[in-house]
């Protein structure tokens, strides 16, 4: 009888909250602050609409992610983490959705309530802050929407590099086990062992900057996915020189220009006080990444890829023992393509959720680096940071806290939700 | 240019939203807290290996079942 | 307590229908059933994987799980509907009056209680009876499934058993209420031959002492001729016939039974003479059916326009009211008319010498802790001395049940381990010590294996197309990939599958066609020897035949070299050139299979004969049951590995059994034994499996 009547409810808050967004589409700030963001949205809704509609109609083509849609949490967690990916897209890249610049202050503006208007609005400006100024007088909401891009690229990108290490070290440490394990796995302890939040604060002290550690550490970490593409594809292609050479050739070439664009900054791989150490000259240098992201990226794949490394060491331990890969074995496969070929595409569903739960870690994580000022640059919109700026008048003039907060909470909760529909859903027939 | 305010001309739908909300809070609360009172009679049913034996029979045969490095179900 | 006064029928399932609820359709398990269980009366249910016999069983327990429902007939238990029953009843009939009992006794017990608590919980519960009498009795019950040193049992844990010492405690534990109805679901299918043999030794007598009934699933129709007094055969979610042991066995009414019968090797069947008829197609699918006899498309005798009308009913057979069958025809046909013989097969001639194993050992060192030391390492002996000779074009089976180190020898001469000493020499090269990444291509792909588990064998997620092209790539076959493409597809036609099935996954294909894929994956570059590992015996009984069949084919237009590892000896026995029986790492017996097969026997292998349940009425087999577990490789006994089981060791004067390892000896040209009887002993022994044909 409860779980009836709590379904209905449940229904029915759902569709009032859709006429409220609804309604804010057609009538715009004629709908109060959530009419408005709503209209301003709009290009996210569509997305929304036709990623889902595809999705449904084809669900039953798509593997595992078609089957996401059988279940409503899954759904749910799907859009909510779409919402903020399509806003990062839009908001970020296209510069559609923002109302105000991210950065310049509006006289008058300082820590104004949401939905106060502009004090001296041209013709072109768009009349409100809608969700009130900072205390830099600065939009909430636009700041939201370019720190929402910050984070969608970031997390994901930095769990992937989490997972290429933890994979390319675990596969080897549960298939071949004895010392190389022991020894892996200590290792992995002693990182897990270690207090998080002290690492980062290590890895961001100027002394220890100085003497270019989080760049070595760069230098190794970003090396495995160079190593895992490298190794993947040469297991595959070894019986055939005349495909495997010019693949190869090609990959690795690709893969190792950004790696050593990545990794060198003004043409130095490493850069301290008494010595350099040349990198990639700055004409050939694809892209820059300031210090402080560095940090970020080598701080969080650091602190990720022992789970990781243990998950997938665990999963090739059982992995290993099928008919499948003793087949491979007695017809003489290296042990690189068993592990890569074999083990690792039937070890895919536990780590794919998993890889949704981390993201949602390494977000919260991004927020907490940015809450205790680490990493990146202060006027960044990213949503640790503006939570972190917020924080000093919360008593007063909440919203410039809680907005981010609340982003923060809805992209990981849709996160976990998502993680939670697929393996609910992988584990199903 | 005036002030917005939250909901502007949809006012008058906030009460319903909200009563409905509370609404499906209460019902799940009361739904988690009848599944958790103890029922009579629940101890048999051949003892408490049955239960394990049900929980085996869900979870041990899917390859997927392991994360985490251990069994979840 | 009024147990005993009723006395009609223990359960009555009428017209039973069984129903799951998927996402996408519903899916009818079981149809129109009907069985009835007299006091004291054990009937078997027999039928491949997927008939819905399972889920018979769990529709009496009313375990349906969230998707399944009843949606038709009724079961009754002692006269009273299941269905109208309240759960609190159903509760207490489940654990006092009617016991199941699983395929995985691990599953069935909990790990993390003692065997007495466990027992005990039982009576304790539904009975309401003090501890102390609970105790009395489960003492009582582990001394009646003849357990040694009872009380020591009730205080271990289960993971202290060996797997048939657990199953015989879930029989205790099935018994501990004093049922009226035990539901056995394939209770000895994960167990050895030999341990089977005993335990269902122990469940007809119990059945016997306490009156219980039985509801006895099984794929096995040796073992439902073994512990059965009727018997029910179901196909695809319906009975198809149903009588006395007698009546299916020897007067059969139904189609499907005789292909049944057909398809496993029962004694008399040849390989090359006469052999086995498979079952032509594949079962269907719950929703694929098709209209009319389920059974219609794969039957000798269908005939379009009556086979496949409407409904088919059960019907009386005349003259015998408890034998029923559900064919359309079964008047109209001869059913003791010989079938049809598919064309004689020419004997493969048996070539020359391609693989001899001399004295091969493999030790393992088992070390306590590898980072830090410490206990001085344990040495397993999994294989001492093997010396054998396998000739080109035969098959060479090697028969023992689970730890005699026949997996182990299959590592070694693979190149996954290596020899600790002696040769294994494969055209004159020692390969024995040289690991597979060293050997060269042309080696590797000439020794290959076929895997015992179909659903293992392949890998889930490439196609079918894909792995054997990649098997293709490995061995160095064709120069381009067009070339191997068009390899892998003759390869497909060679195990006879059709070509599409290139681009399947192995989840969309039956156990059957994935043992195919496994067999064509193996033979990719013309693989001379091949090591078949148990290769049917997760098979259906129906689909066994049709990959037996494939592999003697392959063997003789390919020449190959057989190595078929099994623990079934009437497969063997049907299939095999030469035997060699393994205990304990030690080749005990080695000959002809008509050698192996009839007297003298090494003690072993008598018992081995006597375990296998044959579904042959007229066979008389003697009961040889031997007690006790395989010893552990770790901790062999001293003297001969099989004088703790053995029963004749008695014949045998002083202590030489337990003190003396036997030599390999000759008895005839190529038949040798590891044993101390003498000739005359060995001589005096009778045969274990007799064929009564006065009874015909």
């Amino acid at each position: 009888m409860f779980a009836k009547t709590g379904s209905y409810a449940f229904r029915a808050s759902i569709v009032l909250i859709l006429i409220y967004v609804l309604a804010g589409i057609f009538v715009g700030p004629t709908a109060g602050i959530v009419g408005a963001i709503s209209r301003q949205l709009l290009p996210v809704w569509l997305a929304l609409v036709v990623t889902f509609a595809v999705s449904v109609v084809f669900k039953r083509k798509l593997g595992l992610y078609g089957k996401l849609f059988d279940s409503t949490v899954g759904m749910i967690g799907f859009a909510l983490v779409m919402f903020w990916v399509f806003t990062g897209i839009f908001g970020g890249v296209f510069d559609v959705l923002v109302t105000h610049d991210s950065l310049s202050q509006v006289s008058g503006m300082k820590n104004k309530l949401p939905g106060t208007p502009l004090a001296r609005a041209d013709a072109t400006d768009y009349p409100w802050f809608l969700l009130g100024g900072d205390n830099l007088a600065r939009d909430v909401f636009s700041r939201l929407i370019k720190g929402s891009w910050v984070v969608i690229q970031i997390a994901p990108m930095a769990t992937i590099f989490a997972f290429m290490v933890g994979i390319t070290l675990g596969l080897p440490a549960g298939y071949y086990g004895g010392k190389l394990d022991v020894f892996l796995s200590f290792l992995a302890n002693l990182i897990l062992a270690f207090p998080v939040i002290l690492i980062f604060y290590l890895l961001v002290t100027p002394e220890i900057v100085l003497t270019g550690l989080p760049s070595y550490m760069a230098i190794v970490l970003f090396i495995f996915p160079l190593v895992f593409v490298a190794v993947l594809l040469n297991s595959r292609y070894y019986t055939q020189p005349s495909v495997r050479t010019p693949v190869l050739i090609a990959v690795l070439g690709l893969f190792g220009w950004l790696y050593l664009s990545m990794i060198s900054n003004d043409g130095a791989l490493v850069k301290t006080s008494t010595y350099d150490i040349p990198g990639l000259p700055a004409f050939l240098d694809l892209f820059d990444i300031g210090p402080g992201l560095l940090v970020v990226f080598v701080a969080v794949v650091f602190v990720n890829a022992p789970t990781v490394f243990r998950i997938v060491r665990g999963l090739a331990l059982d992995i290993k023992t099928r008919d499948y890969v003793a087949a491979a074995q007695t017809r003489g496969e290296g042990p690189w393509y068993i592990m890569l070929w074999e083990i690792l595409p039937n070890a895919r569903g536990p780590l794919i959720v998993d890889f949704c739960l981390r993201i949602g870690y390494t977000t919260i994580l991004l927020g907490t680096l940015g809450f205790f000022g680490l990493g990146l640059e202060s006027e960044s919109p990213d949503w640790g940071t503006t939570i972190n700026a917020g924080r000093r008048l919360l008593s007063l003039y909440p919203h410039a806290a809680i907005v981010p907060a609340l982003a923060l909470l809805s992209l990981v909760l849709g996160l976990n939700l998502l993680a939670d529909g697929l393996r609910e859903e992988s584990l199903r027939d | 240019m005036e002030a917005l305010t939250w909901t502007g001309a949809l006012t008058w739908l906030n009460p319903i939203l909200g009563l409905s909300a509370a609404i499906m809070v209460a019902a799940y609360t009361a739904q988690i807290v009848v599944s958790v009172m103890p029922r009579a009679g629940l101890r048999s049913a051949g003892g408490t290996w049955r239960a394990w034996i049900e929980a085996q029979g869900e979870c041990s045969p899917k390859p997927g079942a392991t994360l985490f490095g251990q069994v979840s179900c | 307590m009024t147990k005993r006064t009723y006395d009609g029928p223990i359960l009555e399932i009428d017209n039973l229908s069984i129903s799951f609820f998927t996402r996408l359709r519903e899916i009818p398990a079981v149809m129109d059933f009907s069985v009835s269980v007299k006091p004291g009366e054990a009937v078997g249910l027999v039928g491949e994987s997927g008939c819905g016999k399972s889920t018979v069983a769990l529709g009496v327990m009313q375990d349906l799980g969230a998707n399944g429902r009843v949606v038709g007939g009724s079961i009754k238990f002692k006269g009273r509907d299941l269905s109208e029953m309240s759960a609190e009843e159903l509760r207490d009939i489940r654990g006092s009056q009617i016991a199941m009992i699983y395929q995985e006794p691990m599953a069935s017990l909990n790990p993390a209680m003692r065997i007495g608590k466990q027992l005990m919980e039982v009576p304790m519960i539904h009975a309401g009876i003090s501890e102390k009498q609970a105790y009395a009795r489960a003492l009582q019950l582990v001394t009646d499934v003849k357990l040694p040193d009872p009380e020591r049992i009730l205080k271990a844990y289960p993971h202290q058993l060996s797997g048939g010492q657990q199953q015989r405690i879930v029989i205790a534990m099935a018994l501990m209420s004093e049922p009226s109805l035990l539901i056995l679901d394939e209770p000895t299918t994960a167990l050895d031959v030999t341990v089977e043999a005993a335990i269902v030794e122990l469940v007809k007598d119990l059945g016997r002492k306490y009156g219980t009934s039985m509801l006895f699933i099984s794929h096995n129709l040796g073992l439902v001729l073994e512990t059965c007094d009727r018997i029910c055969v179901m196909y695809s979610g319906e009975a198809v016939e149903r009588g006395s042991i007698e009546d299916v066995f020897d007067e059969m009414q139904h189609p499907y039974t005789q292909a049944l019968f057909r398809s496993i090797p029962l004694p008399g069947a040849d390989k090359n003479a006469r052999p086995l008829i498979a079952i032509p197609g594949n079962f269907p699918l719950p929703h694929e059916r098709p209209p009319g006899c389920n059974f219609g498309p794969r039957c000798d005798y269908f005939q379009a326009g009556r086979c496949d009308q409407g409904p088919i009913m059960m019907q009386d057979v005349p003259g015998n009211e408890r034998h029923a069958t559900r064919c359309v025809r079964f008047q109209e046909i001869d059913w003791a008319a010989p079938p049809q013989m598919a064309e004689l097969k020419e004997k493969g001639e048996i070539g020359r010498v391609v693989l001899k194993m001399d004295k091969l050992k493999k030790y393992y060192q088992v070390a306590a802790n590898s980072m830090f030391g410490g206990i001085a390492a344990k040495v397993v002996k999994a294989n001492e001395e093997l010396s054998f000779e396998a000739h080109e074009s035969e098959t060479l089976a090697i028969v023992g049940e689970s730890g005699c180190g026949k997996s182990t020898f299959a590592k070694v001469l693979m190149g996954l381990e290596t020899a600790t000493e002696g040769r294994i020499m494969l055209d004159g090269q020692d390969i024995g010590n040289i690991p597979i990444e060293d050997r060269s291509t042309q080696n590797v792909a000439d020794i290959q294996m076929v895997f015992q588990n179909p659903f293992d064998t392949l890998n889930p997620s490439m196609t079918v197309g894909r792995q054997i092209i990649r098997a293709l790539e490995i061995f160095r076959v064709g120069d381009n990939s067009k070339d191997r493409h068009r390899r892998m597809l003759e390869l497909l036609d060679l195990v006879k599958l059709p070509r599409e099935f290139a681009n399947r996954m192995p989840r969309q294909l039956s156990g059957g066609q994935k043992q195919r894929v496994g067999i064509a994956r193996a033979f990719a570059g013309d693989a001379r020897i091949v090591v078949a590992d148990e290769p049917v015996s997760a098979l259906d009984v129906s689909v066994q035949a049709a990959v037996t069949d494939l592999l003697m084919e392959i063997q003789r237009e390919q020449k190959t070299t057989l190595l078929f590892i099994s623990h079934d000896l009437s497969i063997v026995r049907y299939l095999s050139d030469r035997v060699m029986v393994m205990y304990l790492g030690h080749v005990v017996e080695l000959g002809t299979t008509d050698q192996v097969f009839s007297p003298p026997y090494h003690p072993y292998t008598e018992a081995l004969l006597s375990a296998v349940p044959i579904a042959d009425t007229r066979v008389k087999k003697k009961h040889i049951v031997l007690e006790g577990d395989v010893p552990s490789a770790m901790n062999p006994p001293p003297g001969c590995p099989f004088q703790t089981r053995c029963r004749w060791k008695s014949q045998v004067p002083g202590d030489k059994c337990e003190t003396v390892l036997p030599a390999l000896r000759r008895l005839a040209s190529d038949h040798e034994i590891k044993c101390h009887l003498t000739d005359a002993q060995l001589a005096e022994m009778e045969p274990v499996i007799e064929l009564d044909l006065a009874a015909q």
